[in-house]
């Protein structure tokens, strides 16, 4: 996490956040650069998937501040939708309108939200499934297609919206390991090209590699986090230890 | 230990195994004399169903059978006591929807396609129908023998054509389009060949020749127009279609000039010109200052009820605050400001023509209530099916909305109507919304009931359509709000769109029922299909005593209009499930 001059694009102190009695979230306080690609692991249940639907609003945060690129997070409806057309959320689900076709599905939100007109929304979906790797599939719809062109026709969704931001709702565990791959690869390229990411997942070969921050979570809490180098061989907390042990 | 097996060159796939055929031996005893109890099972069921035909049968070829006042009264069965001098303003209406059918089938191009196969298994099946009735009537013998040797001629020339046609050119289709031009020569030899008045002869054949010239006139502008603009333009013209049958064709109003441009004209202009300076305004504006504008235009709405204006200001007052709260949402584009301002005009035009139309006296012989019969019944069900569609999806979106107010109106509305009978809406609306309307607002009864049948439609469509939004998994909701989207443009892109889809069944299920109920009307007095056939033509004096012949051809009527609706929707289904699966 070399400091190089760039400004903190997400900004959380002390975020708490509870469903009924249950505290999901138990005062999480970091920040993201821009150009950062962050990579959150932790046990389930530990609050990585609450954390990041908090940064979008899609959960709101109880106490605390979030600020994302200079915009705290209230329940102002004009912040929020402000702030999500910015922040681009790629779901384990996909997602994706089962009743419009792929391109209208990349092209829909551009159009009402983005008020571009309908050829440059084809132009610049078309050349999005380009770059995920399935132009040829614009016409079918959804349910045609397999789980790793689905969550990627769901990445060049979001993308379509030049957002700044791009959070990841574990986006390969609803796909068979063959798939996996495909859609790592997109996230890969999108990383090198500058996105500001931040990655919830089980992927930990994906961590090690694209990673420029680990962060490991527990019970609500951020327990640890570093560099992937220093993350996976010099873990420093117990509970870091333990949960890497287990998995590797 | 095991040994390691690896695999060669991988297969290439194979295809099925080929099913064999049962013996029809083979398939009876499968199938109906499977066991000592299926087989006594089969006999009594087989004696029963041939009786049940033959009593059936019995009844419908007595001599004492009236059958001939059903061509005798074709008229009044379709319009019943419509002014018969004024008569080409009804066949005019049909030349209307005939021409629509023929620009429609143009511009849509019906994909389905039908196996030649098909449709000689339906000349089989016919065949055997008529073999059964002509063994099983009880009729004259030279009948029964007519009967049966047509039966059979059938049955055998589908062998004929099958063996001829060969397997291969059976699985190839022929389109939907050669049907109805099939199905438009067949109509037409009919008329002609039996013995059918020229008043009808000629109308009849006219509709389709529009139909026909709707057809090439679709063709052309297709060639010259894009697709999707013919699509909701054509659809547009559809739903204007019916106000415009019923306010002006068949109702021919006697516009009184001097109201619209003395009274109306000073009010419509400054709200027309005030409307486009308010919502140019709003799509200019941020979310802020839209709100303040929005908030002033519904204040002065409701201001200007209590002001002497005429009831068509205060319908373009309430039309102005509907498009301009929906401004912010769909307006706030170069494109979609200038959308939104062709719409307000458009709908300022449409809802003068059609408040000057209800307005008028009507130009015709008789003072209201003159629609009647099959003509009335249409106006009915569709009038109330398309007017109930909106309300309808509102009040579901109320019921599911987080803002308690529009929660608890929608709630008790659907909840009240849904706890009364249709026949106790009917008689209220009839004899009760009178007293709340306005007093220059003139209505007719058949307008008041059609209110009636769409309040008590709404509910129950608003009960099915928020089925629907329920069933919409959270992760679309999410989705759509990841993408930045306003809680509107959600609704009206997203999740309506999947709710519709997935509550088609239910919906055809309600269309179906509303066009049985519809013969309610009867009881409180109007003269639509059901009354005509009950009260109307048996009382006529070459007609009298042949009410059991009439009900007989009601229930077939209905029955033709609400298996084409079923069947339709299947198609429907079918197409729309290409996306889900």
């Amino acid at each position: 996490m070399a400091d190089n001059g760039k400004k903190d694009i997400i900004v959380c102190e002390d975020v708490k956040k509870w469903f009924g009695d249950f505290q999901a979230l138990r005062g999480i306080t970091t920040s993201v650069k821009e150009q950062e690609v962050v990579v959150i692991i932790g046990p389930s249940g530990s609050g990585k998937s609450t954390w990041i639907r908090c940064i979008n609003r899609l959960e709101q945060h109880q106490e605390g501040r979030i600020v994302v690129d200079g915009i705290e997070l209230t329940s102002d409806v004009r912040n929020i939708e402000k702030i999500r057309s910015e922040v681009g959320m790629v779901f384990q689900q996909f997602n994706l309108f089962p009743h419009l076709t792929v391109l209208q599905n990349v092209t829909l939100a551009q159009t009402w939200v983005r008020k571009r007109t309908r050829a440059e929304a084809e132009e610049k979906a078309l050349s999005l499934l380009e770059r995920v790797g399935i132009p040829e599939q614009a016409a079918k719809y959804p349910g045609q297609l397999s789980g790793g062109q689905q969550q990627r026709v769901a990445l060049a969704r979001s993308l379509a919206m030049d957002p700044k931001i791009m959070l990841f709702d574990e986006p390969t565990s609803a796909l068979d390991p063959e798939m996996i791959k495909e859609v790592l690869d997109a996230m890969k390229e999108l990383a090198q090209s500058g996105m500001t990411m931040l990655v919830v997942t089980h992927e930990m070969g994906f961590a090690r590699e694209v990673a420029d921050r680990v962060v490991f979570m527990d019970q609500g809490q951020i327990v640890e986090e570093g560099t992937p180098e220093h993350f996976f061989t010099d873990p420093q907390h117990d509970r870091t230890k333990l949960f890497l042990s287990q998995i590797l | 230990m095991a040994e390691a097996r690896v695999a060669g060159a991988l297969k290439p796939p194979e295809p099925p195994p080929e099913a064999s055929q049962p013996g029809a031996v083979v398939w009876l005893r499968k199938n109906l004399f499977s066991s000592v109890g299926s087989s006594i099972l089969t006999v009594l069921m087989g004696a029963a169903v041939v009786l049940i035909v033959r009593a059936a049968l019995g009844f419908v070829f007595d001599e004492s059978r009236l059958w001939g006042v059903i061509p005798r009264n074709s008229a009044n069965y379709v319009v019943e006591a419509y002014p018969r001098a004024n008569i080409a303003r009804a066949w005019l209406s049909l030349d209307i929807v005939a021409a629509l059918v023929g620009l429609t089938l143009a511009v849509w191009r019906p994909r389905g396609r039908v196996a030649p196969a098909k449709l000689i298994a339906g000349v089989r099946a016919m065949g055997a129908v008529l073999v059964v009735v002509g063994v099983l009537s009880p009729s004259t013998f030279g009948w029964r023998l007519g009967t049966l040797a047509l039966g059979v001629a059938l049955v055998v020339a589908a062998a004929v054509a099958g063996r001829l046609a060969g397997g291969a050119a059976l699985d190839e289709r022929v389109p939907v389009l050669g049907l109805a031009v099939g199905a438009a020569v067949a109509l037409l030899v009919v008329v002609w060949l039996l013995p059918i008045s020229s008043t009808t002869q000629v109308p009849m054949t006219v509709a389709v020749v529009v139909a026909a010239a709707g057809y090439a006139v679709g063709r052309a502008l297709v060639r010259a127009v894009p697709a999707r603009a013919m699509r909701s333009v054509l659809g547009l013209v559809w739903l204007l279609s019916l106000p415009v049958i019923y306010l002006h064709v068949q109702r021919n109003p006697e516009f009184k000039w001097s109201t619209i441009t003395g009274d109306w004209l000073p009010w419509i202009a400054v709200i027309t010109v005030v409307g486009l300076v308010l919502i140019a305004a709003v799509s200019r504006s941020d979310r802020e200052r839209a709100g303040v504008i929005n908030a002033v235009a519904v204040i002065a709405a409701v201001g200007l009820w209590f002001l002497p204006s005429p009831m068509v200001a205060r319908m373009l007052m309430i039309l102005l605050v509907m498009v301009s709260l929906a401004t912010p949402t769909f307006g706030s584009s170069e494109v979609g400001r200038r959308n939104i301002l062709i719409v307000w005009a458009a709908g300022v035009l449409l809802v003068t023509y059609l408040f000057a139309a209800g307005a008028a006296e009507t130009g015709l012989d008789t003072r209201n209530e003159y629609f009647g019969g099959l003509n009335l019944t249409l106006m009915l069900a569709v009038g109330s099916l398309l007017l109930s569609f909106p309300i309808g999806i509102l009040l579901a979106l109320g019921r599911t909305s987080t803002m308690p107010i529009f929660r608890l109106l929608s709630t008790g509305y659907i909840e009240t109507i849904r706890g009364v009978p249709l026949i106790t809406v009917l008689f209220t609306a009839r004899l009760a919304i009178l007293n709340f309307l306005p007093e220059e607002l003139e209505v007719d009864g058949n307008i008041l009931v059609l209110m009636g049948m769409t309040a008590f439609s709404a509910a129950y469509l608003a009960e099915n359509v928020r089925g629907g939004l329920q069933s919409i998994p959270k992760g679309q909701y999410e989705a759509a709000k990841a993408l930045g989207m306003s809680t509107a443009q959600m609704t009206m892109l997203i999740t309506l769109p999947q709710a519709l889809r997935a509550v088609i069944p239910a919906i055809v299920g309600q269309v179906i029922s509303l066009f049985k109920d519809t013969s309610l009307v009867a009881i409180i007095g109007l003269a639509d299909f059901f009354r005509v056939v009950r009260d109307i033509v048996p009382n006529q004096p070459t007609s009298l005593g042949s009410i059991l012949e009439n009900l007989i051809f009601a229930a077939i009527v209905y029955w033709v209009f609400t298996f084409s609706f079923s069947r339709a929707s299947q198609r429907i289904e079918r197409r729309l499930g290409v996306g889900t699966r």
